[in-house]
């Protein structure tokens, strides 16, 4: 009767529950490891996010523009959301500029005077903080740096708007006005 | 930076509260019994705006949670309940305060709030498509901002 093929009452659940303990843990650990990997993965996808903002290069003037576009996922604490931006686009001696409007000071939105009395700057509703064309923060005045400047490159003739820079080695401008 | 009724944003306002000097408060009216929609449609619009106009000033202003009342509470009781709001907020450092409303009502007492009421009539909003809603709201923010920053200028 007792052959070698023979499985005994013990051996048959030592390897049942070492079967099911084993799918147990590769369950657990799996997922696991595939959390610890995943910011590795994602990073490739981070680096190229451009906006298509709706503006074609032959659009572009030397007077800055004020474009609206929408930015995805945007974290703001516990919330996510899309966000609206805007961003004024323009040409200066054969340079693309984006600038951020936000204010470098606390956060207002610049509006672009092309009309006395701050002709061509960008000027803060808030604190009187004003910036030359390039963005070029203005001495003596509430804000310290420099607009952000956005990642800037052209595909099919069509403006596209990547990550955003802060420019903090450029020195402030005396004033003009 | 931002500057509303949120923990994170109150820091940001003690780390620099020398320029901020404004206190924008919607005032929002509460009905569950009769003109439900109209009354939420004008709440919804009032917050809207506010929110908006922090947007764009959001470094000398600070948005504050919606002065609530009942579409059954009568109006010196109210207006008495929100004098007390702004004494606070002038005894305490702002010097401007905005009060935005889209409800009427408030313009039979506007003398008494001492030109901080701006009143915006409520939009339609959920009959427009959104494009043409955005371009609606983009204007009246425009207005408003002119009214708020002519008022800084001024002072």
């Amino acid at each position: 009767m007792s052959s070698e093929h023979d499985v005994s009452r013990r051996q048959f659940l030592n390897y049942t529950l070492t079967g099911v303990g084993g799918f147990m843990a590769a369950g657990m650990t799996l997922p696991m490891i595939r959390f610890a990997i995943d910011p590795l993965l994602k990073q490739g996808k981070g680096e190229e996010n451009f906006y298509d903002i709706g503006l074609k290069e032959s659009d572009l003037t030397e007077q800055p523009q004020k474009i609206q576009f929408v930015q995805k996922d945007i974290k703001d604490g516990w919330y996510t959301f899309d966000q609206k931006k805007e961003v004024y686009v323009f040409k200066h001696e054969g340079e693309i500029f984006a600038l951020s409007p936000v204010c470098t000071h606390l956060g207002c939105l610049v509006h672009w005077s092309p009309e006395p009395p701050y002709a061509n700057e960008f000027q803060c509703p808030c604190h009187g903080s004003r910036f030359t064309k390039t963005g070029i923060n203005i001495a003596g005045l509430p804000a310290t740096a420099p607009l952000h400047r956005y990642d800037v490159k052209v595909k099919d003739g069509k403006i596209l708007i990547g990550n955003l820079h802060p420019r903090n080695n450029i020195p402030a401008v005396p004033p003009k006005y | 930076m931002k500057m509303k009724w949120t923990v994170r944003d109150v820091g940001a306002y003690f780390a620099e509260r020398d320029y901020v000097d404004t206190a924008v408060v919607p005032l929002v009216k509460i009905t569950w019994h009769n003109e439900i929609k109209a009354t939420v449609e004008q709440g919804e619009f009032t917050t809207l705006m506010a929110d908006r106009l922090e947007g764009q000033l959001k470094g000398r202003l600070m948005l504050f949670p919606p002065f609530t009342y009942l579409k059954s509470e009568d109006v010196a009781n109210r207006l008495k309940r929100l004098q007390s709001w702004m004494e606070m907020l002038r005894r305490d450092g702002m010097k401007h305060v905005f009060l935005i409303t889209s409800d009427a009502e408030w313009k039979t007492v506007e003398s008494d709030l001492d030109e901080s009421l701006i009143w915006i009539p409520s939009l339609p909003l959920e009959h427009m498509d959104p494009e043409h809603g955005d371009e609606m709201i983009a204007n009246q923010t425009k207005q408003l901002l002119q009214i708020v920053t002519a008022k800084w200028q001024n002072a």
